[in-house]
């Protein structure tokens, strides 16, 4: 998981937000300019096709002069009025899957848009090439750019697309509900402690994001590191790969029922616990 | 294994109903019914508790991770609207300027300074020695003639609203600057400020020189008063996230930071409110044919106006 913000709700529940990697930030400000450059060309073809009826408005300071404050307040206003009307997010963060939140997690309100975007004319100095922006945001422990440390904020992944329930997910619910979990396995020949289980299953759930040869080292530096706990129960599982010694052992540790309480080594977190 | 799938499904269930919201825009929330809402908040309990228990059973890293992320959609779809309702008030803001301005009277007087006292010592170095001016003088106002009768001519009626809104637009982008630069620890913002008071202060020195002061005066007198002021306000708003910086007091940089954002934004508000004033007078007063008299009495009555804004608005008793 990349790093996270570790925001407290009313109700009394810890939620690690997913901050938002300067790639994909990156991605959406440049979503945004070219969005708000079609929409100066889209209203400059419009403004252009519609010169008859206009008459000689096209050419009129009056005219000039609105299209200049239009430039103006479009170009500076772009993040604050969508971030209002979209909570939080532009049309690129939207795309993105990005949202700009408080610190505290709430949502943002008219000022903290307001600070960000007008501290703007810092972040993306020298020119526009955002570089006192990149180095705040890659130099903070929260990717606060300037206008973000000051205003409040941080901007976080706020999207379901990359992530999904998986069959191991499935396999941990069943267990935890039958009032079964990681417990050291017991075996004739020797114990398992609950966090070796732990780490089997994880590696396991894992395996097949892994290139081949890094699953074999991993099996064996799992299997090395387990060998003294288990002993002579290692002959009696049988010559097997290291891979297949790991399933057994977890399908070993899903067969024993345990009563369900939480594993010595689990991290306190919250206070609902 | 079927127990699991229920779980399962709840969640995949649950996840879906958040796309649906999330997808039905700002009004979504309110037009559920009320079981649907109860629903939705129930759901949105039991899917923190299962959080939590993935978190202290050692669940999957990935479902740890999707339950999160599921808990922090809904979280932020119903705390999302607490906020959600803050009406502009502009009498509110209409005090606020005028508090935030006199909470800050170091930094005011600082961005003063840094503006003035530079642009008074150009002034007069040029009288003294006017060949300071090939320095300090764009070569684009060698031969300008501001206000002669001429001039005022040259700005004829229907370019007056191109000179407004590019002047607004100029100096606002300046002040965005000037506050911005208060980050720089106030450095950037009086270094700005400085520029900006030898820039003038020349040019004024060598329209002197030149004999077409009274011209000058007479352009710049009717907007020249809310203009400066509203760039000297904007460069104390900058000092005042500098003073964060060099003095956070009793708390971290960045808190004393944030506070002195809003104060400062307080202010960066303020001013753009009076560059919009100053532009509109510049492109349409300024080059208008009224004497130099009436130039005069349009100074004084906005510097009356200022310091009476500054002075009473937002005051208990007033």
């Amino acid at each position: 998981m990349r790093a996270g913000t570790i925001v407290h709700t009313p109700d009394g529940i810890e939620l690690e937000i997913e901050l938002a990697g300067i790639a994909s930030r990156a991605t959406a400000a440049i979503v945004d300019l070219i969005l708000l450059f079609g929409f100066w060309l889209a209203v400059g073809l419009a403004l252009f096709s519609g010169q008859d009826i206009l008459g000689e408005g096209i050419g009129s300071n009056f005219f000039l002069s609105v299209v200049i404050l239009f430039l103006f307040l479009s170009y500076w206003g772009y993040g604050v009025f969508w971030e209002l009307l979209m909570r939080g997010q532009t049309p690129g963060k939207r795309l993105t899957g990005l949202r700009i939140i408080r610190e505290d997690g709430l949502p943002i309100g008219l000022r903290e848009s307001l600070l960000r975007n007008l501290l703007k004319a810092i972040d993306m100095q020298p020119g526009i090439t955002y570089c006192i922006g990149l180095v705040t945001a890659v130099r903070d422990s929260k990717g606060r750019r300037l206008g973000d440390l000051v205003a409040g904020t941080v901007v976080v992944v706020d999207t379901l697309k990359e992530v999904k329930a998986t069959k191991a997910g499935a396999a941990w619910a069943a267990r935890a509900e039958q009032g079964k979990t990681h417990q050291a396995l017991r075996l004739p020949g020797g114990t398992l402690s609950s966090r070796h289980m732990v780490m089997i299953e994880q590696f396991l759930e894992r395996r097949e994001t892994l290139k081949p040869e890094v699953r074999e080292q991993l099996a064996e530096r799992i299997v090395n590191s387990i060998r003294d706990n288990l002993g002579d129960e290692l002959e009696r599982l049988g010559r097997k790969s290291h891979l297949e010694l790991l399933e057994k052992l977890q399908s070993l540790a899903n067969e024993t029922e345990e009563p369900l309480s939480p594993t010595p080594n689990a991290k306190k977190r919250g206070s609902l616990f | 294994m079927q127990m699991g799938q229920t779980k399962l499904q709840e969640w995949e269930q649950f996840g879906q109903s958040l796309e649906r919201l999330r997808k039905g825009g700002k009004r979504a929330l309110t037009k559920l019914s009320d079981s649907e809402l109860t629903r939705l908040i129930d759901s949105y309990q039991a899917l923190t508790a299962d959080l939590a228990r993935a978190r202290s059973l050692n669940a999957p890293p990935s479902t740890v991770r999707y339950l999160n992320r599921l808990a922090v959609t809904a979280h932020s779809l119903i705390y999302g609207y607490s906020r959600a309702k803050e009406p502009i008030n502009f009498r509110a803001g209409y005090d606020a300027f005028a508090r935030a301005v006199r909470s800050v009277p170091g930094a005011v007087l600082l961005a003063h300074l840094c503006f003035w006292v530079p642009a008074a010592i150009c002034f007069f170095l040029v009288q003294v020695d006017a060949t300071l001016a090939y320095q300090l003088v764009p070569p684009g106002f060698y031969g300008f003639e501001p206000t002669s009768e001429a001039h005022m001519h040259e700005i004829p009626q229907l370019t007056r609203p191109v000179v407004a809104s590019s002047i607004i637009a100029n100096n606002v982008q300046v002040t965005f600057l000037a506050f911005a630069l208060g980050l720089s620890a106030g450095l950037g913002t009086a270094l700005l400020l400085i520029y900006n008071g030898v820039h003038i202060g020349a040019v004024a020195g060598w329209m002197t020189y030149q004999g077409k002061g009274a011209a000058l005066w007479g352009w710049i007198l009717p907007h020249g008063s809310t203009e400066l002021i509203a760039i000297c306000l904007a460069g104390a708003a900058g000092f005042v996230m500098g003073e964060a910086i060099w003095a956070p007091g009793l708390s971290t940089r960045v808190k004393a930071l944030q506070r002195a954002g809003l104060l400062a934004l307080k202010i960066e508000l303020g001013c753009m409110v009076m560059l919009l004033m100053a532009g509109l007078i510049e492109g349409y007063v300024s080059p208008s044919s009224i004497n130099f008299s009436a130039r005069v009495v349009i100074l004084v009555a906005s510097l009356a106006l200022w310091a009476a804004y500054f002075w009473r608005a937002g005051r208990e008793n007033s």
